[in-house]
């Protein structure tokens, strides 16, 4: 498969794997994005550890 | 040029791979140094192995592709991986900062387990190992497919090919 053909050079449009490939990267990108927003996705980005260490460190020794 | 690609590609899909193993360890060991000890080791773990692998997967593809007929906008399947890799490479960057956020709660003697766990670095690295696989997938198969670019660059080159016979031709002729 790695030869460039004339069917290659002739043809037009975009290749079926490649819409496909597209497409499932767009739900995967748009099931990250709906679990970021709505808090599903465990709470676990950059701010929660940012967060965390300063409360940590406010917090006194006891 | 083409091993040091496949050498990097390939490393830095292990090294994610390590990384997945390291947040499951966090996530779920009952030994409290186990679970500080990932979190503490990803961070210098990240600069020594993951970035440089992922910096130097990059550049190797690019002198690769860019020295070699393939191109670099030419085939579908080497700008998919290229997309890939400077994504993962961007995210990488961005993440460095959460490593040491995390490496800071871990190492911190006040912080109670349940606030050193996190399922960050299970969910990146395996959506990480998933995008590198799908690299290396088309890196081995080459599926078939010319951009719009690449096609209108072979047919110039085709037909320059062809001036330059037709030229050749009318001269032997005289």
């Amino acid at each position: 498969m790695t030869g460039v053909s004339d069917r290659d050079v002739d043809a037009t449009g975009t290749p079926r794997w490649v819409k496909v490939l597209a497409i499932i990267a767009l739900v995967v990108l748009a099931l990250v994005v709906v679990l970021l927003v709505t808090g599903h996705g465990g709470g676990h980005g950059p701010g929660r550890h940012t967060m965390a260490a300063e409360t940590l460190l406010a917090t006194p020794l006891s | 040029m083409l091993t040091a690609h496949v050498a990097c590609s390939v490393g830095w899909l292990g090294a994610v791979a390590a990384f997945l193993a390291l947040g499951v360890v966090g996530l779920s060991s009952d030994d409290a140094e186990a679970v500080r000890g990932a979190y503490l080791v990803m961070e210098p773990a990240a600069w020594a192995v993951l970035l440089p692998l992922a910096v130097a997967s990059l550049l190797t593809g690019l002198i690769q592709s860019l020295g070699t007929s393939w191109g670099l906008f030419r085939h579908y399947w080497v700008l998919i991986k290229l997309l890939i890799n400077v994504v993962s490479t961007v995210v990488l960057l961005m993440y460095m900062q959460t490593f040491r956020d995390m490496a800071d709660v871990a190492g911190n003697p006040r912080a109670d387990l349940d606030s050193v766990r996190t399922a960050s670095p299970v969910v990146h690295a395996a959506l990480a190992l998933l995008l590198l696989l799908v690299a290396t997938f088309l890196a081995v198969f080459k599926p078939r497919g010319m951009t719009a670019y690449g096609r209108r660059k072979l047919r110039e080159q085709r037909a320059a090919l062809e001036a330059k016979r037709d030229e050749q031709g009318t001269a032997l002729v005289r």
